[in-house]
């Protein structure tokens, strides 16, 4: 029921309605909002991203096939926009593992809690992964999109989506291991 | 899934669960956006389509009819072209630049000789001058 009605306020977003699309990033914000702050953790950045988002859905919306479901497409476009961002944030950091010693630095012990501190881990082990693992894993585990989507909207093909995942999710179990070692 | 997934699934879903988002604020930044992208996309369009109707006014609408090219200018070009043209020694060239500098000048004053004498022939008429000449006479 959900999907036709989203479809029919798609063809209204096709048709240029305006009043349409207000209604579609009102129905779409929070959900995507949350993805796109797991994929680049930063609620500025996610901001942006989010409204890049919609842009590219008021000018792309005519090239929506129906091959997927709307929601689907419109992650598809969230994927690919916040993955060239963590592209680009790679760019100008001196490396990812300088990333993590200033992340590892700002903790505080005493202050932190035990959940703080996990949680505090678990996005240093994100940001020890490349791009486009983050994005495939984000995709993959939080929003449960298939691979053949996520491969379209990182640009790679479906096996190196898989072998990306894979990789991802060795990366974290190691840098956890090695973060558990040293603490413990 | 494994371990490993579990423990990410748990994770991403309690990471930044709590972050607020102002709609207001997203729907007014997204508006922004999209009629930034469609000036920024006109004046992209029609950069080209400008740059060649100036070019056609430049082209098509004429000056005030001033010829802006001096006069005997034109033979002193001739001048210089020829000289290094159709002449190989140097002297040879410096006595032929010369000639042709001079007949230059000579054409030149000329001109502006005709115009002054035109000029005193407008202001002056036979009175005057006899009133001039009087005058210089008991000076």
């Amino acid at each position: 029921m959900r999907s036709d009605s989203n479809i029919s306020l798609f063809e209204k977003v096709q048709n240029r309605d305006p009043r349409a699309f207000d209604q579609l990033v009102r129905e779409y914000s929070p959900e995507l909002n949350n993805f796109i702050l797991r994929m680049v953790s930063n609620v500025e950045d996610a901001q942006d991203i989010l409204q890049d988002t919609f842009v590219r859905v008021w000018e792309k919306s005519h090239q929506f096939k129906g091959n997927s479901s709307v929601k689907t497409w419109i992650f598809r476009i969230a994927i690919n926009l916040s993955y060239s961002h963590l592209k680009k944030r790679q760019r100008w950091t001196f490396s990812v593992l300088e990333d993590i010693k200033e992340l590892m630095s700002g903790s505080d012990p005493v202050k932190d809690t035990e959940q703080n501190f996990q949680s505090d881990l678990f996005e240093k082990s994100l940001v020890s992964l490349t791009p486009r693992q983050r994005a495939v894993i984000v995709a993959r585990i939080h929003e449960d999109l298939p691979f053949s989507q996520i491969s379209e909207a990182v640009g790679c093909s479906v096996n190196a989506a898989k072998v990306h995942f894979h990789e991802g999710k060795k990366r974290i179990e190691a840098f956890m291991k090695a973060q558990v070692g040293e603490n413990g | 899934m494994d371990n490993i997934e579990k423990y990410l699934k748990k994770n991403l879903s309690e990471i930044h669960a709590a972050a607020p988002i102002d709609i207001e604020a997203v729907l007014a930044g997204t508006h922004r956006k999209i009629r930034k992208r469609a000036v920024r996309r006109k004046v992209a369009y029609l950069a080209p389509v400008l740059g060649l109707l100036l070019m056609l006014t430049y082209v098509m609408i004429p000056g005030n009819g001033e010829d802006l090219t001096l006069p005997g200018g034109e033979l002193m070009i001739a001048g210089w072209e020829s000289s290094w043209t159709n002449t190989n020694s140097s002297e040879a060239e410096d006595v032929i630049e010369q000639e042709l500098f001079n007949q230059g000048i000579e054409y030149l004053i000329d001109e502006q000789f005709t115009s002054y004498s035109a000029d005193m022939d407008d202001l002056m008429d036979e009175e005057d001058m006899e009133a001039l000449v009087s005058f210089l006479r008991e000076a």
